[in-house]
């Protein structure tokens, strides 16, 4: 108990403050604006962390990350965008309440959920977590080596795109982390004798290439990001949140229902914002007892479930990165950079090696609750006013910005061309439907899974079998070997029949030469 | 389509290798059998696999589209919607040009100038006007981030 006190102290901090509450407002102007990502916007962050302790770095960045779940329904409600993945259904009934003149009514709920949701989310971290990392200290390497295999997987498996595909580019990314230094014999390898490889490839400018350079690439022509369009004033979001308390009650169940989604979808590795807000939706639609209203014409569960799904993905996604020291996330994976470059590694030995750390961050998640709290009370009209940000300073601004953050890492001008890099290719990758989380994920913990890897094998004498015989290496085999085989299956038929029905409709329709729409 | 199933074997090919050279480097004493090739040829293995089996299954879905009737309309569905349009590929060049040409610039001009050249250029492409105001922003910005960086953050800018 006293460890929470003192997280509490360490957030509390008033540069740790300062931080947090900035983040929280960055996150929600990001998430406001479409074609922004908050995954973008933490790895800009990065740099900027390299010179602060933890408390403040990892303060700035759960900012960001709370701001950033509660922000995209600003534009999803007001203009029927949602300015990012998480906020996707949230303007299936936001924004016909807009319509009906109740935009402020809409927001209030979003953001009260969003609260709700997100501290119901500290909880189940603040809860899980310690337990969790009491099991994982009795991981051996050949579980941490399975473990980190079946995480991959996962994350392949659910991110947008085939799992084969996923595989691949978890492969490429495990690939480039070979490049360097062999992690037991320090033997060089892919370096082509000269020196600068040596060091490897730092993963961080190939983040902050993939999540920043992409997003520039697609939104390099002339015109604003937004189209002119009229933004519906805002002018009593006071009262707005008054009235969704009026509605605390109604929507009580759903909220708690939707987070319980959020946080289960947040733990596991792969899966985003955008699932645990439909899963959230669908659950409300299908629970749902007397509807006054129909889903999809201004219900307020259709606001609340999904944002309080997404905030409550915070905690969970924040569980198998501290606990496992495996991000689920682009916005963990770019916080577990943060620590790594900080000195610390995530796992069961932060716990107990650093409890400050980690208790300062649960600290930090519920600060950043406070200060949405109090953005939502106060300061909603003026985000509303920011969503048209001119696109035509903000790409250049980011260019350069990965360009100076892959340089601070280590004064180096080859980590810039890594940056470039890294960003070209993940350009392609997207446009080619290769997904690019597993490929950084792969890039991340492949020097682990590496050492794990060739250290069972060491102790286990070069028995192979070695990963089977252990009871929890084997689980977390059987459990990847089920899911990727049920996967490949899945795909496999699903694409095919998909190109069928496409062609059988088209033979039915032909005579009319119009497109088919899919 | 296409483009997936080029860059497929393309993938494919640099798979096997990565695997041959790393099969190459030599494992010491006790390592036998599990030094510092053996990684590299398991992931070039799993890659390549995956590899061929996208492969594969593209070239197949490749052959339904073209049996299927002209009027269909499939291809103009199944095709180019995956594929990189015309604009972006232009973006990806100019972002990348832009970015080579200042890094190499810095150490003759100055972080600050080459910088200031890269917001310059790339506002002006996405219709900044009129040019005195896209100079005036792009130096303040860039000025701006120097001083943030290398006073804040102690960076040094020596290129």
């Amino acid at each position: 108990m006293e460890f929470f006190v003192q997280g509490i102290a360490v957030a509390l901090e008033p540069l740790t403050l300062l931080l947090t509450a900035v983040g929280v407002m960055f996150g929600i102007v990001i998430a406001a604006v479409p074609g922004l990502t908050v995954s973008m916007a933490v790895v800009l962050l990065l740099p900027f962390t390299f010179g602060m302790a933890s408390g403040p770095a990892m303060g700035l960045m759960l900012g960001v990350f709370v701001g950033g779940m509660a922000g995209g329904a600003i534009s999803a409600i007001l203009i029927n965008i949602p300015g990012n993945p998480a906020s996707i259904v949230t303007n299936l009934d936001g924004y016909p309440m807009t319509l009906q003149g109740r935009a402020d009514l809409a927001l209030g709920i979003a953001f009260l959920s969003s609260i709700l949701g997100g501290l119901l989310g500290l909880i189940a971290l603040v809860l899980i977590a310690p337990q969790l990392a009491d099991f994982a200290l009795l991981f051996g390497a050949a579980e941490q080596a399975a473990l980190v295999l079946l995480g991959l997987t996962l994350v392949a498996g659910f991110s947008e795109g085939s799992i084969v595909r996923g595989l691949a580019s978890a492969g490429i990314g495990l690939a480039i982390a070979t490049v360097g230094m062999d992690p037991i014999t320090a033997a060089p390898r892919y370096t082509f004798g000269t020196v600068a490889l040596q060091q490897g490839i730092s993963f961080i400018p190939v983040m902050i290439g993939l999540f920043a350079i992409p997003i520039a690439i697609q939104n390099l022509r002339p015109g604003s990001l937004m189209e002119p369009v009229t933004i519906p004033v805002v002018n009593n979001a006071i009262a707005g949140i008054k009235e969704a308390f009026g509605h605390l009650r109604s929507l009580a169940v759903c909220i708690l229902r939707s987070s319980a989604v959020g946080v289960v979808i947040g733990a596991i590795p792969g899966t985003g914002s955008a699932i645990a807000a439909t899963l959230g939706y669908q659950y409300a639609e299908r629970f749902s007892r007397h509807p006054k209203v129909p889903f999809g014409k201004g219900n307020p569960e259709g606001i609340s479930a999904p944002e309080a799904a997404n905030s409550a993905l915070t905690g969970g996604a924040l569980i198998p990165m501290l606990i496992l020291g495996i991000p689920g996330d682009p916005v963990t994976a770019v916080m577990l950079g943060a620590l790594i470059i900080q000195g610390l590694a995530p796992g069961p030995l932060l716990f107990q090696n650093n409890p400050d750390v980690v208790y300062g961050l649960f600290g930090s998640y519920g600060v950043a609750l406070v200060v949405l709290a109090a953005v939502a009370i106060f300061g909603i009209p003026l985000f509303v006013k920011t969503i048209k940000i001119p696109a035509r300073v903000l790409m250049p601004t980011i260019v350069l910005l990965s360009i100076i953050g892959s340089y601070a890492l280590s004064n180096s001008v080859l980590d810039i061309w890594i940056m470039l890099g890294a960003g070209v290719l993940g350009f392609y990758m997207q446009k080619w439907r290769y997904p690019i989380l597993p490929l950084l994920l792969a890039l991340i913990l492949g020097p682990i899974l590496e050492e794990q890897f060739r250290m069972s094998l060491i102790i286990g004498l070069g028995d192979p079998l070695i990963f089977f015989k252990k009871p929890i290496s084997l689980a977390f085999i059987i459990l990847l070997a089920v899911y990727l085989g049920n996967q490949i299956r899945q795909e496999w038929h699903h694409r095919r029949a998909r190109v069928d029905e496409l062609v059988g409709r088209a033979a039915r329709e032909s005579g009319t030469s119009k497109p088919i729409s899919s | 389509m296409i483009g997936r199933i080029v860059f497929g074997c393309c993938l494919v090919v640099l798979a096997i290798a990565y695997g041959v050279v790393g099969d190459n480097y030599p494992a010491m004493g006790l390592q036998e059998g599990f030094g510092p090739g053996l990684f590299p040829v398991i992931i070039a293995g799993v890659v390549a696999v995956f590899a061929v089996l996208e492969t594969v299954q593209n070239t197949l879905i490749l052959r339904k589209i073209q049996k299927a009737p002209i009027e269909s309309g499939v291809a103009a569905v199944a095709g180019p919607a995956s594929g990189v349009d015309g604009h972006e590929f232009i973006s990806s060049l100019v972002i990348v040009t832009a970015v080579v040409a200042a890094v190499l610039l810095m150490p003759v001009i100055g972080f600050v100038a080459a910088s200031a050249g890269l917001l310059l250029v790339l506002s002006m492409v996405m219709g900044m006007r009129p040019l005195w105001k896209s100079v005036a922003i792009s130096a303040l910005v860039a000025g701006s981030l120097h001083l943030i960086f290398s006073k804040g953050f102690d960076v040094v800018f020596a290129f």
